[in-house]
């Protein structure tokens, strides 16, 4: 059986679960949000801040090859102290062999005295004759077959017009060293040589940068030293170099890398690569650790909140559910009160599809219950009420609706499908008769002093698809109008030809 | 307070997440030994003693290397710099010479027996330590022993019909028909061109030209005959005048000969054998009833640190590592000698290292050494080489006479080693 007020309450608790819902899709959400644009903000702040840092790194890095170029072109300056180191050409057949000898000792001193100072390879003047002074290593020795070659080479690598030298790297697939070469007059050239290796203190960087890859590249972009020793001599992987495509002081960042390009004296270029998975690697690992802790805070946090919202809305719940009864039931009776029977007996009459059903529907009435207030009092009147509705509801109240019409008045009804007329009847006066003994029973003491007696009503009848409440109504009350007007204390059972005597007084 | 709740939670777990809250951060920097070490040589060793510093340095990460190295010429004015200026590395590849120079009284390098705790000193026989030696202190550690060998390009002379020479005579008589070609017997570098006429004129007197204190005991009279010696070398086109010398004219084939050290044999073998020569390692050349065996031999290279080293330790170890680990002396190979470190010569014959040409110098100096005096540092010292050099050439491009000349070469001589 299912009232409307019933209903506002399943109404109140489906809402109730709507607002949960509604709030753990929005914890979640905002928890989402919320992680999402803090992690991402860390996310461009980390990227910023190692961005800035490898282009920290790899200025610095440029400027220590730099200076350690700016320190072997200082050395070569320093044949042009006297005029005897630089201007003397060994190529002149009109010096005399002593003179020869005595003018080259005072070079080859010369150049030990500057190059002491330095870890050449290779440091000595070339002439163009394929002579030379000075220290000239068993590679470069090896280089090519004429000495005429040799100089011949690096003539051709002197491409800086004002200071007139140029650097040179790659000579005949040699990769361990790169050289310098300076024109000291048209027939002589000073020629230095030092390992790439040499460069790998000026590549020194952070332990935080461990997985960049600095790279030395030549103008040719072959590299000249890398901090990955095995690639020097190779040329710079395409990807980096297509990203780059010829520009230098530069700094690129996308979904690859973070690349650093930086230009030194010469025209050679630092390339510092970082790909950005090493760089994000420990990141995403925090971001993935954030995440989880996120899910399961929210998790906690829904937990919490289901508990805490069952705590909160347990007395509002009782509250509701206590104003429900209220509203449904009468509350000096405990029967359901006039408009919560109404509603019952119109929603059981509205469906007659289901075979055939037979109504019983009575009205009672106290009769001298005035007698009763006047002589006892309204909280008695109250009281006998109250004894009236538990009398009933207790002896019938299983499959009777029961419900307080008003005053002493109470109705009663039920609907009794696939049972006969005659087995229906029967058992409606079995229940009028157990209704008026025990009434004669509960109220005896009322009855003798005061004359309290019960009149009933009753109709009975199959249901119809135009049977409507106030029409049941009608013809229960004239019933217990004749009930009265026969002397009250009896049930009468309505027949149309009371019609028209109730009809007049109704 | 639901809601408050709601928004309260994720942002303090967003904030501890994101280390909202304050944190100290602690970066350890691992302190590092920083040490110097020096050497000279030629493109092989620098490219093998930069592997073994990188190798060193993996193994002792504590430990920086800074290296410093260049050619032979001029190394020894580095090294004065170095050495009087109080900047000398802390592990140095020295010369036998330069123990009398710089340590006279055994005080001038680390004494490396204080040392012995990381220096395993085991794998030396105490008849090589004494190389090391100056005053009861152990100065250096020898790598290997060197002595100066002949070495022929057997091409030339099929190419003219002619034996290997043995003696000063076939050198004269290959020259004579060599010459017509322009090509000349011999190519010496300065240093063992001088050795070699102090060699030759020690067969013809039996006179050594110094003593263990660095003497010099030669006259002008003495200097006079090897000084003439000198020119009839040149002008029979034997050999290549000093001042025209260049380590590759016996490799390309100008010169059929040269004199070089045993630990330099591969190096000069393996080139004339990539030009495609026949190199041959032969026996000084002797006079017919010398006097005296006049061979000379010497620790090739030694290691020492420095005796201001702030680092004895990591010195200790580098020092160590360098003439004991087995690596290394797979990466150094018998580049400068065969190894006396016995932990050292067992890696390379483990390995099948030593059938080079340092390996074939090396045992035809071992079967020859009971006959050879010690090579006297005072005899390499390079002053008294260039003073004997330049006296030389004033000789030799009649700027003076032979007895001018031999007077300055004395005069140089002793005020060099007086020095």
């Amino acid at each position: 059986m299912v009232s409307q007020n019933e209903k506002a309450v399943a109404r109140f608790r489906s809402s109730q679960v709507r607002t949960l819902t509604i709030s753990i899709i929005l914890l979640v959400a905002a928890a989402s949000i919320l992680t999402s644009i803090i992690l991402n903000a860390a996310g461009d702040v980390i990227g910023g801040k190692v961005s800035s840092l490898v282009g920290a790194h790899s200025r610095q890095i440029q400027l220590n090859i730099d200076e350690y170029m700016e320190r072997i072109e200082d050395a070569a300056m320093l044949m042009f102290s006297d005029e005897a180191y630089y201007l003397y050409d060994n190529t002149d057949e009109s010096i005399e062999q002593y003179d020869r000898i005595q003018a080259t000792d005072k070079i080859f001193a010369r150049i030990v005295d500057i190059g002491i100072m330095q870890s050449f390879s290779d440091f000595m003047v070339l002439y163009s004759d394929g002579t030379s002074v000075g220290w000239k290593s068993k590679t470069t020795s090896e280089l090519f077959s004429e000495g005429t070659d040799l100089y011949e080479y690096f003539a051709g690598c002197i491409t800086d017009t004002r200071r007139n030298d140029g650097w040179e790297f790659d000579v005949n697939d040699i990769y361990t060293r790169f050289y310098y070469a300076k024109r000291l007059n048209p027939n002589a050239i000073l020629l230095a040589s030092s390992y790439s290796r040499e460069l790998s203190e000026a590549f020194e960087h952070s332990e935080e940068l461990r997985d960049m890859v600095v790279r030395l590249v030549d103008e040719n972009e072959k590299i000249v030293y890398s901090t990955d020793t095995d690639e020097i001599g190779e040329s710079l992987p395409e990807d980096i170099s297509e990203y780059i495509s010829g520009r230098t002081n530069i700094s690129i960042t996308n979904s690859e890398y973070f690349i650093e390009v930086n230009s030194c004296r010469n025209g050679w270029n630092v390339i510092c690569s970082f790909g950005s998975d090493d760089l994000l690697r420990e990141y995403n690992i925090l971001k993935n650790i954030a995440i989880t802790a996120t899910a399961v805070i929210c998790g906690i946090a829904i937990i919490i909140s289901i508990v805490i919202q069952r705590r909160l809305l347990e007395p509002v719940s009782g509250i509701v559910t206590g104003m429900a009864k209220r509203a449904t039931y009468d509350q000096l009776s405990g029967a359901i009160n006039r408009a919560s029977f109404v509603e019952v007996v119109k929603d059981a009459i509205k469906d007659n599809s289901s075979g055939e059903k037979y109504i019983f529907f009575a009205m009672t009435d106290i009769d001298n219950f005035k007698k009763v207030n006047d002589n006892l009092g309204h909280a008695y009147g109250d009281e006998v009420i109250s004894r009236m509705s538990k009398l009933i509801v207790g002896l019938l109240g299983e499959k009777l609706t029961v419900g307080r019409m008003g005053g002493d008045e109470f109705a009663m009804f039920c609907l009794y499908e696939n049972v006969s007329r005659e087995d229906a009847d029967a058992i409606i006066q079995n229940d009028i008769s157990r209704i008026r003994e025990e009434f004669k029973k509960e109220f005896s003491k009322e009855a003798q002093s005061l004359d309290v007696t019960l009149s009933m009503g009753v109709y009975t009848g199959y249901l119809t698809g135009s049977d409507t409440f106030d029409e049941l109504y009608r013809k229960a009350d004239i019933a217990l109008y004749v009930s009265k007007e026969n002397g009250k204390d009896r049930a009468t059972i309505y027949d149309e030809s009371m019609d028209e005597k109730g009809g007049d007084e109704a | 307070m639901k809601k408050q709740a709601l928004i309260l939670i994720p942002m303090a777990a967003c904030m501890a997440l994101t280390g909202c809250g304050q944190k100290n951060i602690k970066t350890e920097l691992m302190e590092k030994n920083v040490i110097n070490l020096s050497w000279w040589g030629n493109d092989s060793r620098h490219t093998y003693m930069m592997d073994g510093v990188d190798l060193f340095e993996s193994q002792n990460p504590d430990i920086d290397v800074k290296i410093s190295y260049g050619d032979w010429n001029g190394y020894e004015t580095k090294t004065q710099v170095y050495m009087e200026s109080g900047n000398e590395a802390d592990v140095m590849l020295i010369n036998y010479s330069w123990l009398g120079r710089y340590s006279p009284t055994g005080e001038g390098y680390y004494d490396l027996y204080e040392l012995s705790d990381y220096i395993d000193l085991s794998t030396f026989g105490e008849e090589y330590l004494q190389y090391g030696i100056v005053n009861g202190k152990l100065n250096a550690l020898p790598t290997a022993m060197n002595t100066v060998i002949m070495c022929f390009n057997q091409d030339i002379f099929d190419k003219y019909g002619l034996e290997l020479p043995t003696d000063w005579d076939d050198l004269f008589e290959a020259a004579e028909v060599m010459r017509e070609d322009g090509i000349y017997v011999m190519s010496i570098a300065k240093k063992h061109a001088v050795i070699m006429l102090y060699s030759y004129y020690e067969q013809l007197s039996g006179k050594q030209a110094f003593n263990s204190d660095g003497q010099f005991l030669l006259e002008t009279s003495d200097i006079e005959i090897m000084l003439d010696f000198y020119k009839s070398l040149v002008d029979e086109k034997v050999m290549i005048p000093l001042g025209d010398y260049d380590r590759n004219q016996f490799t390309n084939g100008q010169a059929a000969g040269t004199a070089i050290w045993v630990s330099d044999a591969g190096n000069y073998c393996n080139a004339l054998e990539n030009n495609g020569g026949s190199p041959v390692i032969v026996d000084y050349p002797m006079l017919e009833n010398a006097k005296s065996q006049a061979k000379y031999i010497k620790p090739s290279t030694l290691y020492a640190i420095s005796k201001n080293t702030e680092n004895p330790v990591a010195a200790a170890k580098l020092l160590n590592f360098l003439l004991n680990n087995q690596e290394m002396a797979l990466l150094t190979g018998t580049e400068k000698g065969v190894p006396i470190s016995s932990s050292a010569l067992s890696a390379l014959s483990e390995n099948d290292k030593l059938g080079s040409y340092e390996y074939e110098a090396y045992e035809k100096m071992h079967m020859d050494s009971a006959n050879m005096s010690i090579l006297y540092p005072a005899m390499e010292n390079d002053s008294a080489l260039n003073a004997f050099k330049n006296g030389a050439d004033e000789y030799l491009y009649d700027k003076m006479t032979i007895e001018e000349a031999a007077q300055l070469i004395y005069d140089n001589i002793h005020a060099v080693l007086e020095d």
